[in-house]
């Protein structure tokens, strides 16, 4: 084949160009120790290495995630432990002062250690997290979440005024992995607050003496159903306060907004302070809570009273019509021995059956129908059912809680004593839950109130006392430690989820590795050849361009 | 006698004379671009008849000729043409290629850098410094979201500029074709010799020619060449020479289109008619990768903006304001709206049509339906089409009249993109027959990665960052039974309740159901997902319950689980104060690994890698070709230089060749004169 002269330096050039850019491509992959300089030398490896890439810094995100988790959790465990230990010392103070032959001043001085308990527990339950936000108030963070609540009066035995909790139920939470949100703090309320009392037992109380009835000059279709006592320590109080032997009114009003309906309002009236809450907008059928008005005028000035019981109303209201709740202490001597639950299984069914609601009410009435009439009866009450027939009461027999509707409650109360119609025992399950604040403060009220030592009752009364609250702050350890034992596991899947990231990325490497890392052993051997291939077409080049017949002529 | 010999050897020398010109016009020429060599062909003189017969009169060059191939030349030419338009293909793609996977400059990096400060805000949303943080790499991301942009745009004025200096100098190649041609038609009537150094320059032009151009070529009996483009666009008949033009689209302002100038006005040559060369090569890039990337870069940006400012909406900032609240910012991005371009021969009349993005759906997480394609809507009097420039999808629709009520083209079109999404709607806009004609360009992601900014409130004070949900739910401390309320969700639309007034559940244990006030309507799923409506009811709504389903209202979503008691209460409550509330955070920062994008099918990060991995591909590609096509040229441009070439060996040979012709020639000269010399001597 013919070969023009420039074609022999073209193809020279070209050939040495082409080695030159093989051997710079190489030098530039060798010192960037990677293969794909630009998405074009491995498209396909360059879209996965970015995929790749953002798992591994999702991994990476979330071991952040893990310590800042981590640290969360274990100052939350720290802080459980710290209560734990400050609950365990008032326990030792409960045994202390059970001892026999204390004294009311040796009982003030073991007060004073449960006061400072109490001081140690309110720290602990507003404490923050070393950034400023308060560890127990859940979603709010700024808000201190334990307070005392200068609404409410001491619950007795308590002497100081409730502490309310100001925080919600939320749990902050830290994404840990791509599924799973960890909660690295629990809420306040799941710790101190709504400690459930026994262990699925029963509480026998004096269910008070309450009568719901209709004004005279009702002229609406109203009806109100009896009393519901729902938080019978509340009631207690309220009935041994200054509205002993008064009676609360439901007032129905003029309605708030006249264009919606319902078309009446209503509001509690307290005959003491003549105030009258709300009004609010009545609905039938609603419960109406039965809570008194405050009033900052008299002096002392008077707070809202929660009576902790409700009325159901149905029917149509007109507005001027009222019904007035006597609400008494009972008037007999009936005592209980405690009540028994005899089949848990039932009694545990039984609370939950929708047939039958609690708190059950043992009501000892005169029964008309009776002969001679008015022979004392009793019948137990539920606020779903109703009151079952009436049966003949004699002291010291056993009496099965069964409802209106049949439900088998599996538990027995023996009543003592000469009860007086009208008046009622609570049965309710012990479950009925209290802030551990209120636990120590009642304590503490119990330690301060001095007993007639002489006397063997007022001993066993508060022996009895101290045994409730005993078994509160040993409920209250068990609740500690299961919520302690909850951020534990957390504290234990955290480590797992670390160690599983710290595999992934390490997997994850691997994969970005064999997507873009060089192979040296190939690239140095490599580079060589092309070497020597580039010093051969250079010289190559020089022989043959050297050659020329100009030279001969 | 001697005479007779004397003039042989003058011919010989004569041709020995244009031998030895020509093989150093070769010489001389041997590096000249586009020079064919030459050869002199020689034929014998007519010979003289005498009584001994035909006496040769020795030799005469007929022509000068150059080694030529038109053949050969059109496929060298061809080939160039390709590499051409390959390589200016390849130089502004792996500029793309270079700048998308860049640590420093792609995307990827600043994506991660932003999720991890969401992340971070989520674990710490009651700390101003981790959302200060937050907004920072916010502002980074938004600011490599317009440098890409702007990188992109410089391609695009880059490419526009480049585009007018090629038609320039098409323009000029073409002038001196034409006034080559006339120079041709001229010296080749006047005797009937080939011009070959004029012809070797017109090729040498042609050849130029096609390196930014392919064009084809006929020859004319007077020798001119006629050259054409594309589909058979004149651009140089004879010596008529049209002109290119590059000017701004008719239909498309901001970019410039190439035209032919033609007795009647300029016109303007579909993108489909300019192939080869590297103004095929620009033009190609612009429609097949430039478009593509901005448009993907830009459904980037607009996919992350719509969807991370849905999800923003549903919280609640740590001042406490949610959605409907004057001081509440929904948005942590700012998008503008797609860009919508009117066709330059629309009336004046025709409406300024406007396009909206829709706002992201729901399922699970947001998503957006954007696509990379640019659409065309034409109105032709009665019926507006809407096509998806990619596939040429069509949605069209005429103004009707639905059970008594009038229903626009627009609204109409609207309603088809509703059931077949694309990502925006058209806004509202009135259609008359005289509009015919009228047409628009709607590019929905074109410029959204330039348009994306961030919100100036959020960026002023990241205290607006919506972190907390709006809502939490409560189970009411008294509560007996032990029924537990998830922490509930919220979507679009919801109404939360009013600070301290929550919404209240009551559990009546003798129906089963909870008595909500106020009494508003909803549903409750259960776990198989079945749905049962409540109806509202000023007493309160009954919901019935099931552990574990779901209720609904308001937008307001969560389940109960457990065993209620009776009278137990369940409160759902603005979430006030909720500094350390992080749960809007925390679904914020899991929209980096949904699938947020192209209708639910690609997170951001998949839809990204997927733009890298098309761009590179194309890189490879049009690279790969190019070396198959330069290895082609090699080859033709080998087999013509195996003919036209010069090689100075063979110049060198002809050389002596030719000499010695020459000297053999003065020596029968000399020979004669002295026989002639002999004659006198006889004397």
């Amino acid at each position: 084949m013919r070969i023009s002269t420039s074609q022999i330096y073209q193809t020279g050039v070209t050939g040495m160009q082409r080695n030159q850019s093989a051997l710079l491509k190489l030098q530039d992959q060798i010192s960037s120790q990677t293969r794909i300089l630009t998405p074009a030398d491995d498209p396909v490896g360059a879209s996965q290495v970015l995929l790749v890439d953002q798992s591994v810094a999702l991994e990476q995100q979330y071991q952040v995630n893990h310590r800042s988790a981590t640290g969360q959790l274990g100052l939350v465990d720290a802080k459980l432990s710290s209560l734990t230990n400050v609950l365990q010392s008032i326990r030792d103070n409960i045994v202390k002062a059970g001892g026999g032959s204390l004294t009311n001043t040796d009982r003030q001085s073991i007060a004073d250690d449960v006061e400072a308990s109490f001081n140690e527990i309110m720290a602990i339950a507003n404490s923050d997290n070393g950034t400023g936000d308060y560890l127990f108030s859940g979603y709010q963070g700024a808000t201190l979440p334990f307070a005392t609540d200068t609404t409410q009066l001491a619950q007795p035995p308590a002497v100081a005024q409730p502490i309310a909790y100001h925080g919600d139920d939320g749990q902050r939470l830290v994404q840990v992995s791509t599924s799973r949100q960890m909660a690295v703090t629990v809420p306040g309320s799941a710790v101190f607050m709504n400690v459930q009392g026994g262990k699925g037992g029963i509480v026998v109380a004096d269910g008070g003496n309450a009568a719901v009835s209709a004004a005279v000059g009702n002229t609406g279709t109203a009806t109100a159903n009896p009393v519901v006592v729902t938080d019978r320590q509340k009631w207690g109080s309220a009935l041994s306060g200054t509205l002993a032997g008064q009676s609360l009114e439901i007032r129905f009003s003029a309605p708030v907004l006249p264009a919606v309906a319902p078309a009446v309002s209503y509001g509690i009236y307290d005959p003491v302070t003549a105030k009258t809450t709300g009004p609010y907008p009545y609905t039938p059928g609603n419960s109406i809570a039965l809570v008194t008005a405050a009033d900052p005028s008299l002096t002392p000035p008077a707070t809202t009273v929660d009576f902790g019981a409700s009325v159901v109303v149905s029917g149509v209201p007109v507005v001027g019509d009222s019904f007035a709740i006597v609400a008494d202490v009972n008037q007999g001597t009936a005592l209980s021995d405690g009540g028994k639950v005899i089949d848990s299984k039932k009694w545990t069914a039984a609370l939950s059956n929708p047939l039958a609601g609690g708190p059950l009410e043992i009501r000892f009435a005169a029964d008309p129908a009776s002969t001679p009439a008015g022979v004392l009866s009793y019948s137990i009450y539920d606020p779903i059912g109703g009151s079952t027939a009436l049966k003949p009461y004699t002291a010291g027999q056993q009496i099965d809680l069964v409802s209106k509707n049949g439900v088998d409650f599996g538990s027995q109360v023996v009543v003592s004593g000469t009860p007086l119609p009208g008046d009622s025992l609570a049965v309710t399950p012990s479950s009925t839950s209290q802030s551990i604040f209120q636990t120590v403060q009642n304590l503490i009220g119990t330690l301060r109130t001095p007993i007639d030592t002489t006397n063997p009752a007022s001993n066993t009364v508060l022996a009895n006392k101290l045994a409730e609250q005993l078994g509160r702050v040993d409920q209250a350890l068990i609740q500690v430690g299961q919520v302690q034992s909850t951020i534990g596991a957390n504290e234990l899947e955290l480590a797992t989820l670390g160690s599983a990231s710290s595999d992934l990325v390490i997997q994850y490497k691997a994969t970005l590795s064999g997507l873009q890392d060089l192979d040296y052993t190939q690239a140095l051997s490599d580079y060589a050849k092309q070497q020597v291939s580039l010093e051969a077409a250079q010289k190559s080049f020089v022989q043959i361009s050297g050659l020329s017949l100009f030279k001969y002529i | 006698m001697s005479t007779g010999f004397m003039n042989t050897g003058v011919t010989g020398l004569q041709a020995a004379q244009l031998g030895l010109q020509t093989t150093s016009h070769n010489i001389a020429n041997a590096d000249t671009a586009g020079f064919n060599r030459q050869r002199i062909v020689q034929a014998n003189n007519t010979a003289q008849l005498t009584g001994a017969g035909f006496v040769g009169q020795g030799a005469h060059v007929t022509t000068i000729e150059r080694m030529y191939s038109s053949f050969l030349n059109t496929q060298v030419n061809s080939a160039q043409s390709k590499v051409s338009e390959l390589g200016a293909y390849y130089s502004q793609v792996s500029q793309i290629d270079n700048m998308l996977a860049d640590a420093n400059s792609g995307l990827s990096s600043a994506l991660k850098d932003f999720f991890a400060g969401v992340q971070d805000v989520a674990t710490n949303p009651s700390q101003v410094s981790s959302r200060q943080a937050m907004v920072s790499s916010a502002q980074s991301l938004v600011d490599r979201f317009k440098a890409l942009d702007s990188q992109l745009n410089q391609m695009y004025d880059s490419v526009d500029g480049l585009i007018s200096s090629t038609v320039a100098s098409i323009n000029s190649y073409s002038q001196q074709i034409g006034s080559l041609n006339q120079q041709i038609i001229v010296a080749q009537a006047s005797n009937y010799q080939p011009a070959n150094d004029l012809l070797d320059q017109r090729d040498q032009l042609v050849s130029e020619l096609d390196k930014l151009i392919k064009v084809s070529t006929t020859t004319n009996t007077d020798g001119s060449f006629n050259v054409f483009v594309g589909t058979g666009q004149q651009l140089v008949v004879g010596a008529q020479v049209s002109t290119m033009t590059a000017a701004p689209a008719r239909n498309d302002g901001t970019r410039i289109a190439v035209g032919l100038k033609t007795p009647s006005g300029s016109q303007e040559l579909p993108e489909s008619l300019i192939n080869g060369g590297s103004l095929g090569g620009l033009i190609r890039f612009r429609s097949e990768s430039l478009d593509s990337t901005a448009n993907q870069l830009g459904r980037e940006a607009a996919s992350l903006a719509l969807t991370f400012n849905a999800q923003n909406s549903l919280g609640q900032d740590l001042l406490g304001n949610i959605a409907g609240d004057t001081a509440f910012s929904g948005n942590l991005f700012e998008l503008g709206t797609p860009t919508v371009i009117a066709g330059g021969m629309n009336k004046a009349s025709s409406p300024a049509l406007t396009v909206a993005y829709t706002p992201p759906a729901a399922n699970g997480n947001f998503y957006t339906d954007l696509t990379a394609s640019d659409y065309r809507l034409d109105y032709d009097g009665s019926k507006l089409t809407l096509t998806r420039l990619a596939d040429n999808k069509t949605w069209s629709a005429t103004d009707t009249v639905v059970a008594g009520v009038a229903v626009s083209a627009v609204d109409g079109i609207n309603a088809k993109l509703a059931l077949d999404p694309q990502g925006f709607s058209l806004n509202p806009a009135t259609f008359t027959p005289a509009d015919a004609g009228a047409t628009y360009l709607i590019e929905p992601t074109r410029n959204a990665a330039g348009n994306i900014s961030l919100n100036a409130a959020v960026a002023s004070n990241p205290r607006l960052i919506a972190a907390a949900a709006p809502i939490r739910t409560v189970a009411t401390g008294t509560n007996t039974g032990n029924a537990a309320v998830s922490a509930g969700t919220v979507a679009t639309g919801y109404v939360a309740p009013a600070s301290g007034a929550p919404l209240k559940l009551l559990y009546n244990s003798s129906t089963n159901s909870f008595t909500l006030v106020p009494g508003v309507a909803g549903s409750v799923t259960n776990a198989a997902g079945v749905s049962t409506a409540f109806a509202a009811n000023v007493l309160g709504s009954v919901v019935p319950y099931t552990s574990g389903s779901t209720i609904s209202f308001s937008g307001i979503s969560f389940q109960i689980s457990g065993t209620p008691n009776n009278g137990d209460t369940f409160t759902i409550s603005r979430n006030t104060s909720a500094s350390t509330d992080g749960r809007n955070a925390l679904l914020l920062g899991k929209l980096q690994t949904q699938n947020t994008m192209i209708g639910q099918t690609a997170s951001y990060q998949a839809a990204y890698s997927h733009l890298v991995g098309e761009v590179g591909n194309t890189t490879r590609e049009i690279k790969t070709t190019g070396a198959a096509q330069e290895a082609l040229l090699e080859q033709t441009t080998a087999s013509r230089e195996s003919l036209s070439g010069v090689n100075l060996d063979e110049e060198a040979a002809n050389l002596i060749k030719y000499q010695q012709a020459y000297q053999a020639s003065a020596k029968v000269i000399e020979m004669g004169s002295k026989l002639f010399d002999t004659l006198l001597a006889l004397n």
